[in-house]
């Protein structure tokens, strides 16, 4: 069943269009509800693709891919599973994995982990199957608070940048699986 | 929507309420559908029997039983009209043992809501993004994460916009405030009470007679933050009291009740509750007024104890889920019938098991927290199981559609006249008041993880799928 939903994803994507939106998050705004993640795993059949880092003691975080314009998980990944695709997108292929996780080692903000039951890497595609369609992602959609926000990457200026170059430090010190 | 089976959950973005987004829990009627745990044939220990023989069974034994032993709970997540054939039916058979089941501290606040105070408004959920000051009574977020946008919205709207939290606990709705009374645990009322005694003194009406010292030591606030608060309240031009009761709190009544007579002392403010079960006014109300007296659940369980109940019948979800002595005292009862998601606790060899249908597969209307009424249609029809409604409608043996419409009309004639009002004295009940004492059993917490949440881990779907995955 997953499989057969993958297929007819690959192909829902015209492959022309660009993506260069993001998912942000205002850490003042986020209050842990995990809204998100239950999005995540309900909309990929029971796969989170989204994780989670504690902050401390202070809040548990949504640590979303950003989708590195030079992907460093897929410069490690050694069958070639990772992909920066021509629409922008750092996606992952669901057959080639096998799970190494050396994507989760490469990664420098923290977010990829690896299930070690089932021996693959779960990988934010961004829910490209809503996005073909013109709506966005669901982690955003669902988002109780108004912290995730789905934007161009130009458009976020002055305090919104320094806040998300912050998010990106914190991410990297404290999501770090290993 | 494929066929018979839902796919995928859809945001219905034009809602007023929550713009489309939704809480972790919301998910849990998706799961639900399909849950490889979930009951679809009626059962008797872990014998399989048919619909037919099963109804047949609870009917006959409600007729041939002496009506004063027989109890019917309805749980406060049923839809009015479940409420309404329930109440039917106990009329029907004789019975008076009926009443609303979920969690206690619901029924309690309940009761406080009904004690008139003249003035007191009742807010709308829209209304709290215009508020400058938000006085909020326990951990609001935990129960209703929705809200947290319009918490937002208040909180950095505008310079010098107020959010109070009363709470004895470390939570996400701390994590918010400006200012965070961390009262000792139990003592909500007290600390309320104290903010009707300052407003009322700083306003110049009759001031009523309290000691303000001893209930600062008791909730072990400072006098100065308690008046500083009380002040900050009392000065923002709008502002609402959102109460959520929950079993840590004592005397929740008291406290509903209280927060009702703020909004009336004060210019411009307005009361909200929410509740762990969704229809809790609506059941309640109209179990109300359907009856002209009906025992409370803690009366009932009582009456359990006593060996006065022998045959249960138990309508809806979950209905023990803050109660865990209540499921014990179950055990004990000769014949119980339960409609049921899954096989969950209290089971006995002899248990009647009903598989209810969920709420994507049956349609009803429910009176949500602040007045507004909501209706959904079944979205797939139930494979095996039955909604509440199905199940009294064939023990009355009605005919479901020809009767559904004049249900719901009727039910929407007792939605109008709202709730009954009990008159109230404000001296008397702060005598009461005065009577509290924190509690010592339950120790404040420092809640940061929404998983490690105590009342998180007490809704159904969590303790559903922990105890099938220890299985």
């Amino acid at each position: 069943m997953n499989n057969q939903k993958d297929v007819r994803i690959a192909s829902a994507v015209p492959r022309e269009k660009f993506y260069g939106k993001r998912v942000y998050l205002n850490l003042d705004l986020c209050c842990g509800c995990k809204s998100c993640a239950a999005a995540c795993t309900y909309g990929h059949f029971i796969q989170s693709l989204l994780a989670h880092s504690p902050l401390g003691k202070a809040a548990d975080l949504p640590l979303h891919c950003v989708h590195c314009d030079q992907p460093a998980c897929a410069a490690a990944c050694p069958n070639d599973a990772m992909k920066k695709m021509e629409n922008g997108l750092v996606l992952r292929s669901h057959f080639k994995c096998i799970g190494c996780s050396s994507c989760t080692l490469a990664c420098p903000f923290g977010v990829e982990h690896t299930y070690l039951t089932r021996k693959i890497v779960p990988k934010c595609d961004l829910c490209i199957d809503r996005l073909a369609e013109g709506e966005i992602p669901r982690c955003v959609q669902t988002c109780t608070s108004g912290a995730l926000s789905f934007e161009e990457i130009d458009q976020m200026v002055g305090d919104d940048k320094q806040q998300m170059a912050s998010v990106r430090m914190l991410s990297n010190q404290v999501g770090r699986r290993r | 929507m494929d066929g018979e089976q839902v796919k995928e959950i859809d945001y219905d973005k034009e809602n007023p309420i929550c713009h489309g987004s939704l809480c972790a829990r919301g998910y849990y009627n998706l799961e639900l559908l399909t849950h490889p745990q979930r009951l679809t044939v009626p059962q008797i220990g872990s014998r399989s029997v048919s619909w037919n023989e099963a109804l047949a069974l609870v009917s006959s034994r409600l007729k041939e039983v002496d009506p004063a032993t027989v109890g019917i709970v309805v749980s406060a997540l049923a839809s009015n009209e479940e409420a309404y054939l329930a109440a039917k039916l106990a009329k029907t058979l004789g019975v008076k043992n009926i009443s609303a089941g979920g969690a206690p501290a619901d029924l309690e606040a309940y009761q406080g809501w009904r004690w008139e105070v003249p003035k007191a408004s009742f807010g709308k959920v829209e209304g709290i993004d215009g508020a400058e000051c938000l006085l909020l009574v326990g951990d609001i977020l935990t129960r209703s994460p929705v809200l947290s946008q319009r918490v937002n919205r208040v909180r950095y709207g505008k310079r010098g916009n107020k959010i109070i939290v009363l709470d004895p606990n470390q939570s996400h709705t701390s994590w918010f405030a400006t200012t965070h009374l961390r009262i000792k645990p139990g003592t909500e009322a007290l600390a309320l009470a104290a903010f009707v005694k300052i407003i009322a003194d700083t306003r110049k009406v009759s001031s009523p007679k309290i000691d303000l010292e001893k209930i600062c030591k008791l909730t072990g606030i400072s006098q100065e933050d308690m008046i500083k608060a009380a002040k900050e309240f009392n000065a923002a031009n709008s502002g609402y009291v959102i109460y959520v009761p929950s079993a840590t709190k004592q005397r929740n009544d008291l406290i509903a009740y209280l927060s009702k007579v703020l909004t009336a002392l004060s210019d411009n403010k307005k009361y909200l509750s929410f509740y762990a079960y969704g229809n809790n006014l609506g059941v309640n109300l109209i179990l109300d007024q359907m009856l002209e007296r009906r025992p409370d659940y803690q009366e009932i369980m009582k009456k359990i104890e006593k060996g006065q109940i022998k045959n249960l019948l138990l309508l809806g979800e979950n209905i023990f889920s803050d109660d865990e002595m209540g499921e014990q005292k179950i055990t004990q009862v000769e014949f119980v019938a339960l409609a049921s998601h899954f096989p969950v606790r209290p089971l006995s060899p002899t248990t009647l098991l009903l598989p209810l249908a969920s709420y994507l597969e049956e349609e009803g209307s429910y009176l949500l927290a602040d007045g507004r009424r909501e209706e959904h249609k079944a979205v797939v029809s139930p494979v095996g199981a039955r909604s509440s409604f199905a199940i009294i409608a064939e023990l009355l043996s009605l005919k479901q559609n020809e009767e559904r419409t004049k249900i719901r009309a009727q039910v929407e004639e007792m939605l109008a006249k709202g709730m009954p009002r009990e008159k109230a004295d404000l001296p008397t009940k702060l005598l009461d008041v005065a009577d509290i004492l924190p509690q010592s059993d339950y120790p404040a917490e420092e809640v940061f993880h929404f998983g490690d949440n105590r009342w998180v881990k007490k809704f159904f779907w969590y303790r559903v799928n922990s105890e099938s995955s220890k299985a």
